[in-house]
């Protein structure tokens, strides 16, 4: 694999590993990554086996968005933060709230329960005295403007809306483990779940000189006009992108005719990841369709197919007597990868790599 | 093990009182070679025995009730314990996602890391009654497929124990809040 050249845009966009990371070349080797996952096959980090692989330094990456906090979606995160000493870091403005502080903080050290990456996050920006950027829509991340190559590009939040915010608020306090008291008996320390469904996902609209590209997140559609998708279609922001990041997983729950309508141009490129968890794939057939039908082009990082789980021969035989179902979790992981000039009309170059499939 | 001997062994607060001796305990007492009857009857007629024992402990209570122990033990029939070794050939760490009537779904992760992390689903009379209540969302299981070796004779074993997690205490929640003040503070020189 090769590096891009100083003038050219790219965008990939890798997994499942646990959860989905996308990077960002906007030009003169500045790097922007969002989220984090493993390379189920390498069991690497996936933003940094690339840079590594495409020899781009780790101090090249300026900004690292952070729009999940339990550990399945940013898996390897604390690596990610470790070695890019030079970027700047993002969390959705959610986390910086009392519950979520609160969550950070009673599972530090409790590696098992779900939060660790979220905690060690927490615990690095302390312990650097590092202030986080906080993501709100709409927001203003990032900006910057070079001669060289003409380069001018822009990160922006368009999520999480205020009202998300405290709903997200509300959902932590719910799953948070209550204090002991005298007349009840204290909780069982256990794994903490997914908060569900997500409103507080971090949005971003990244503009690089006359490139849109929305990431759509895992952020998901409501009624309220005050959440998920609508809050952002009412914004009234200015948004026509070429490239699309489907939110969550193309499935049926993050979609809203309008996004397609207002917020992109006619038939944009679009990518998404799978889920593949047992018997839920997505995106579904349904799904893959609608995606299809409102995109130009439509890529997949990998096909949401399950793969039958296989171990030795004795273990298999025995796993058969007592086990109703199973199958590996994530069992496919590939790499879309788009690239483009940044400074005149060119067509996007695509690379498809490893499971990656074109729909 | 003789339930007796078992009883008494680890619970010895159980017989602080006469009362809590079933007629057939006595009578295993009592036929005992190994206990003198006059110890038992020492033992029974102590009153401080009969009384608060576990408010008011002093010498004179507890010699009575340990010697009574040692002797107790000495019930315990000798047994051959036949020697058991076991090979883990595969080792999961798990955690229970979703749990039904009839069985659990889970993920597992394989310790040694060779193999993918899998979704299983798993009825739950494979689970022993012991440890169904601890069957929930968000436990987290250890689990171990191997052979036992029992005095040359081999035999599989597959072993899913549920982790007994500890209860979130008063001082997780005060470290956690002086941790939690420090994160407000450092942000709020960020709002400054």
């Amino acid at each position: 694999m090769d590096k891009p050249q100083p003038d050219q845009v790219e965008i990939s966009i890798f997994g499942p590993g646990y959860g989905e990371c996308i990077l960002i070349h906007c030009g003169n080797d500045e790097w922007i990554i969002i989220d984090s996952c493993l390379n189920e096959r390498t069991k690497e980090v996936s933003a940094l086996e690339y840079l590594n692989n495409i020899q781009v330094s780790y101090d090249a990456v300026k900004l690292l968005v952070v729009t999940h906090w339990h550990d399945d979606h940013i898996r390897g995160l604390s690596q990610i933060i470790e070695n890019c000493p030079k970027a700047e870091i993002v969390i959705s403005e959610a986390f910086c709230k009392e519950e979520f502080l609160e969550l950070a903080a009673l599972y530090q050290g409790h590696d098992d329960l779900g939060v660790s990456e979220f905690s060690k996050l927490w615990a690095y920006l302390y312990e650097n005295s590092k202030y986080p950027k906080r993501a709100i829509g709409i927001r203003s991340l990032l900006q910057k403007e070079s001669e060289l190559n003409h380069l001018k590009y822009k990160v922006e939040s368009l999520s999480p809306s205020d009202a998300a915010i405290m709903l997200s608020n509300c959902g932590v306090a719910n799953l948070l483990p209550k204090r002991p008291t005298v007349k009840e008996l204290p909780f069982l320390k256990r794994r903490i779940k997914s908060l569900t469904p997500n409103f507080a996902a971090v949005v971003l609209l990244v503009t690089i000189n006359d490139i849109q590209i929305l990431l759509g997140s895992d952020l998901e559609n409501s009624q309220d006009e005050n959440i998920g998708w609508l809050a952002i279609l009412k914004s009234g922001i200015n948004c026509e992108a070429q490239i699309f990041k489907i939110p969550h997983h193309g499935s049926e729950t993050g979609e809203n005719p309008l996004i397609w309508r207002d917020l992109l141009i006619k038939d944009p490129l679009s990518v998404t990841t799978p889920f593949v968890r047992g018997k839920i794939k997505l995106p579904t057939p349904d799904d893959i369709e609608r995606i299809k039908s409102n995109s130009g082009e439509a890529y997949l990082t990998a096909a949401p197919i399950t793969k039958k789980a296989k171990t030795d021969h004795f273990i298999d035989k025995m796993l058969k007597e007592d086990v109703k179902y199973r199958a590996i979790v994530n069992p496919h992981f590939g790499h879309v990868r788009l690239r483009r000039k940044n400074n005149c009309e060119s067509s996007w170059e695509v690379q498809l790599s490893a499971d990656a499939i074109k729909l | 093990m003789n339930s007796l001997a078992y009883k008494y062994e680890t619970t010895p607060s159980t017989i602080l009182n006469k009362e809590d001796l079933v007629t057939e305990d006595l009578e295993v007492l009592e036929n005992s070679v190994e206990l003198s009857e006059a110890r038992i009857k020492s033992f029974f007629k102590t009153p401080s025995v009969e009384t608060e024992l576990d408010e008011n402990l002093n010498s004179n209570t507890i010699a009575p009730l340990q010697n009574f122990q040692k002797d107790l033990l000495r019930l315990v029939p000798k047994t051959s314990y036949r020697q058991k070794t076991s090979t883990s050939s595969q080792k999961w760490k798990g955690h229970v996602i979703e749990k039904y009537d009839s069985y659990f779904t889970a993920i597992i992760t394989d310790i040694s890391n060779k193999n993918p992390d899998e979704i299983v689903e798993l009825p739950t009379e494979t689970i022993s009654q012991d440890d169904l209540h601890l069957v929930v969302e968000g436990a987290l299981f250890d689990w171990h497929i191997g052979y036992e070796k029992t005095s040359g004779t081999t035999q599989k074993y597959s072993k899913i124990l549920f982790r007994r997690m500890p209860r979130w205490t008063r001082s997780d929640f005060d470290r956690a809040n002086l941790v939690k003040n420090k994160f407000k503070e450092f942000l709020s020189k960020q709002s400054e």
